[in-house]
């Protein structure tokens, strides 16, 4: 048996020679797709795919957090929700009893800065019905008086529900500390008391600003004759008027002159929550793509990236720890984050530093560089494997700011990054100066050991 | 490349047991059974460049017995801790440098294992996977190593989260004999005493070639790949794997309440019934029940609480579907000033409508069209199909049941659900879980009355 076994794990190491030589050549990531523009500015993307009888939209506004009035952080969720709620030619039970009653499903996406988005799926037998729908949500939403009162209920609760989730608040409390109170700075689902005092013309207003046929864009994936679609999204959506011109979002950020922890303080917590990160640069930025292999490196890579291997496969100090980069049309985060017992959350945080030192001190090897750059190509190809993924995808790309074969483009540029590249913008982007740690848990516990890593202050917490 | 998202599941575990309901239409699946007792099933597929490889094991939390709860999650984690030849973090080393992405799961019935690559590295994993089927090895070490890992879970997930015990607290109070009610982590306590001899012999036990499956879906040959599971799969020694006692819940004799008190501005009512199990033929008219209560915004108990009255400001539920008689659960989050037990008493009304008035036709079929969009929904990745052959497989017992799905769902007839909803949701076979806002003079977080 043994025998047999070397003969395999010979066969084995063959195998994964020729899987990397294969994923290293050119693979098809994104579908074919037709794309063309409507006079009033529509951007519209077709994909056809007739492996299942159904279609998959994707509506996006390219607006999304950052573009909340002042004192209405929380806009962009009510209104996306407002849009289900009735329209001029279909009072809100009859919009709903449509939907619902061909067994079609539209969910809305709105966690984002820079994003909207209305996600449909439905039989193909049903797309001039479905089209007709979302042409009146998005042209014609009527945003009744109960409407919005009671949207404005369910979002609160959301929201105070989603401040009882550590990983969350850490994370708004970053992005406050770097961007402030404006633009990015404004939390992803929004403030309780401001969206309170959200009012009807408030919503009417925010929709005449941000939802214009030059700020949005219809992808469409699945099932259907392109003629026909393409003739009823002509006849449906040319008669989207374009607005006044976009108000522009605010990512600008302003740059600690020295690492500091902030502890949001929280006794109850027997676990913390954890964040450390600084602003980077929004895809198609030069650096971005070396930006992307960092973080694969770093955190993304679950149990083979150098977080989780240190800090929970060979110390055991942390339930996850993982890192990340937000795609945004501004300049995004950066980001480490986690969660451990809070009796190893200075070890934790020290590790975290010291492994972020290393990323920026001592190059990379070619071998760590190569999987990284495989194993990216790889998961480009699973997100854009189904008709969802598809249509999901493509308006994120566009809403970060890039086109929608950009994930083509960063891989050929994965291509030009070599260890001796990726050092020198790991320097540029990691420097621990600009880095900044936020912490929710228990401050009695925490803050002697913090203070030895670096200046701390303690913020209230959410309870 | 997807941004954080943000997700308000307050019922996350019991979510995640549920499996899509229907079935899907691609090429046949193929069944191939080893001379060990293992057992191959393959669906070809050539629409994307992509193949996704699952090995199940037919044990979960429910093959547990009391006072060694947790023990299949310590055999999870000792699986993926690596063997003699690919140390911890090779197997999802070697993967994700060829640009796969690995996955693991335990949960109730079933514990499974896999990868989703490129079809060119079909191979690697096969060779990978019949390396762990055959080299895993128990050792007292790992064993700490996976409490460990357990505990640390435990307290992110369960301890530290608002609503993280609600799950336990639901299938504690429903089932009083059968082993789903356990947590799937186990009870500390039993993690804290099982003995190394206890856990190796739990893992021999089950995780074997006579106890599995391998799932493979998407692009591939199918007679060449019998060929290579064949000959790395079929010379791992097997032994049978004992009939496992069958434990049958004794019959509910009322119903069950409990309280929980917790820092929440919001109360919160969740409700769960005794359903039966997904083999059962009465699953059919017991899903559409769910779904004229729980389906969008013109779900009934949404249109009732949420549009009409106003009590609450979130609906939902969940089809906790299972080898063994599942629950059906909806829960209500309130409307300030809304008690738990206004919801409680909302839904239960809504729930007596459906013993007496049947369905109008339009509603019915909307239900059903809806079934048929979730089923393609369901089916699309070549991993979510894997991983409802390996589901169907097991907890189903075949799969004919998951090839006419849609069909059973379309031949429910409102009469049908009139007589389900009189046999499963009656007050005696019914638990019901309240969530109230603590007040300073109240109990510490999580403090409970019965």
């Amino acid at each position: 048996m043994k025998r047999q076994f070397s003969t395999l794990v010979l066969i084995s190491f063959a195998f994964v020679f020729v899987t990397i030589t294969v994923l290293a050549g050119e693979t098809q990531i994104i579908p074919p797709f037709e794309r063309f523009a409507l006079p009033n500015g529509l951007d519209v993307i077709l994909v056809e795919r007739h492996a299942q009888p159904t279609i998959s939209y994707a509506m996006l506004i390219k607006s999304g957090s950052a573009s909340d009035p002042a004192g209405m952080s929380g806009m962009h969720i009510v209104i996306s929700r407002l849009l289900r709620a009735g329209t001029k030619s279909y009072p809100a039970d009859r919009l709903a009893g449509i939907i619902d009653s061909i067994g079609g499903i539209i969910e809305t996406k709105n966690f984002y800065k820079d994003e909207i988005l209305l996600k449909g799926e439905f039989l193909s037998r049903d797309l001039s019905l479905v089209l007709k729908t979302l042409s009146e949500m998005m042209i014609y939403p009527t945003f009744t008086d109960e409407g919005v009162e009671r949207l404005k209920a369910r979002v609160a609760s959301a929201v105070i529900r989603a401040q009882t989730i550590g990983e969350f608040i850490v994370r708004e409390a970053l992005y406050n500390r770097f961007y402030g109170d404006k633009g990015y700075g404004r939390s992803m689902v929004g403030e309780v008391e401001q969206i309170k005092n959200i009012t009807r013309a408030d919503v009417i207003k925010f929709h005449n600003d941000y939802f214009r046929p030059e700020n949005a864009a219809l992808i469409l994936v699945g099932d259907y004759k392109p003629d026909k679609a393409r003739q009823l999204i002509t006849d449906l959506f040319s008669s989207w008027e374009q607005g006044r011109k976009i108000p522009p979002v605010s990512s600008a950020y302003s740059i600690p002159d020295s690492f500091r922890i902030a502890i949001m303080d929280n006794p109850q917590m027997s676990a913390t929550n954890f964040i450390i990160g600084c602003p980077a640069v929004p895809p198609g930025s030069d650096d971005f793509a070396g930006l992307i292999l960092l973080n694969y490196i770093l955190g993304q890579g679950g149990g083979i990236s150098r977080l989780d291997k240190d800090i929970i496969n060979e110390s055991g100090l942390a339930t996850y720890i993982r890192s990340a980069i937000d795609w945004s049309k501004g300049n995004g985060m950066f980001y480490l984050s986690g969660n451990c017992p809070n009796y190893n959350t200075s070890e934790v945080i020290r590790r975290s530093l010291d492994i972020l030192g290393e990323l920026r001190d001592i190059r990379v090897s070619q071998k760590e560089l190569d999987e990284a750059k495989i194993f990216l190509r790889g998961q480009y190809l699973s997100l854009f494997e189904t008709s969802s993924g598809i249509s999901e995808e493509m308006a994120f790309l566009l809403s970060s700011g890039v086109p929608v074969d950009y994930p083509t483009k960063l891989l050929a540029t994965f291509e030009q990054i070599d260890p001796a590249r990726l050092k020198s913008i790991a320097e540029k982007y990691l420097n621990p100066d600009h880095l900044t740690a936020v912490v929710y848990g228990p401050a009695s516990l925490l803050k002697p050991s913090l203070s030895e890593i670096a200046p701390t202050e303690v913020v209230p917490g959410k309870q | 490349m997807k941004k954080t998202e943000i997700k308000y599941s307050i019922i996350l575990t019991a979510v995640l047991f549920i499996l899509p309901y229907f079935c899907f239409a691609q090429s046949q699946i193929q069944e191939f059974r080893l001379d060990n007792g293992l057992v191959l099933l393959m669906q070809e597929d050539h629409s994307s460049p992509l193949v996704a490889i699952q090995v199940y094991y037919h044990v979960g939390s429910k093959n547990e017995m009391p006072g060694l709860t947790g023990i299949n999650a310590l055999c999870a984690k000792l699986y993926q801790k690596g063997t003699p030849h690919y140390p911890a973090g090779e197997y999802s080393r070697i993967i994700q440098g060829g640009g796969g992405a690995t996955l693991a799961a335990n949960d109730l019935d079933l514990t499974y294992f896999g990868a989703k690559v490129s079809s060119s590295q079909l191979d690697t994993v096969l060779f990978l996977e019949a390396d762990r089927m055959q080299n895993v090895e128990p050792a007292y070490e790992k064993l700490l190593l996976a409490r460990d890992e357990i505990f640390r879970e435990r307290l992110t997930y369960i301890d530290n989260q608002l609503y993280g015990p609600l799950n336990e607290e639901l299938f504690s109070l429903a089932y009083r004999s059968h082993p789903y009610s356990h947590p799937i982590y186990g009870w500390p306590v039993d993690l804290v005493n099982v003995t190394f001899e206890e856990f190796r012999a739990f893992f021999r036990q089950y995780y074997q070639p006579s106890n599995a499956a391998i799932i493979v879906v998407g692009d591939f040959n199918t007679e060449q790949l019998k060929k290579k599971v064949k000959l790395l799969f079929e010379k791992i020694i097997s032994s049978p794997v004992p009939t496992p006692k069958k434990i049958i819940e004794p019959e509910q004799r009322g119903e069950r309440k409990e309280i929980l008190l917790i820092s929440s501005q919001i109360p919160l009512v969740l409700i769960g019934y005794h359903i039966p199990a997904i083999s059962d033929r009465d699953i059919y008219p017991v899903r559409m029940l769910y779904r004229a209560l729980c389906l969008g915004t013109t779900g009934r108990l949404y249109r009732r609480l949420v549009m009409t009255e106003k009590s609450s400001l979130d609906i939902n539920g969940a089809m906790v579907e299972l080898e063994d008689p599942g629950l059906v659960v909806f829960y209500s989050s309130m409307n300030y000033g809304k008690s738990a037990t206004l919801g409680e008493q909302q839904i239960l009304e809504e729930i007596e409508r459906l013993k007496t008035e049947p369905l109008s036709p339009a509603e019915l079929e909307k239900l059903k069209n809806r079934t048929e969009v979730d089923y393609y929904r369901a089916t699309q990745s070549a991993e979510q199909r894997a991983s409802r052959i390996g589901y169907y497989y097991f907890t189903a017992g075949n799969l004919r049941l998951m090839n006419n799905e849609v069909e059973m769902a379309r031949g429910v007839t409102a009469e049908e659900i009139i007589k389900a909803a009189n046999k499963y949701l009656i007050s005696s076979n019914r638990s019901v879980i309240t969530l109230q806002p603590r007040i300073d003079s109240d109990l510490d977080k999580g403090s409970k009355l019965k």
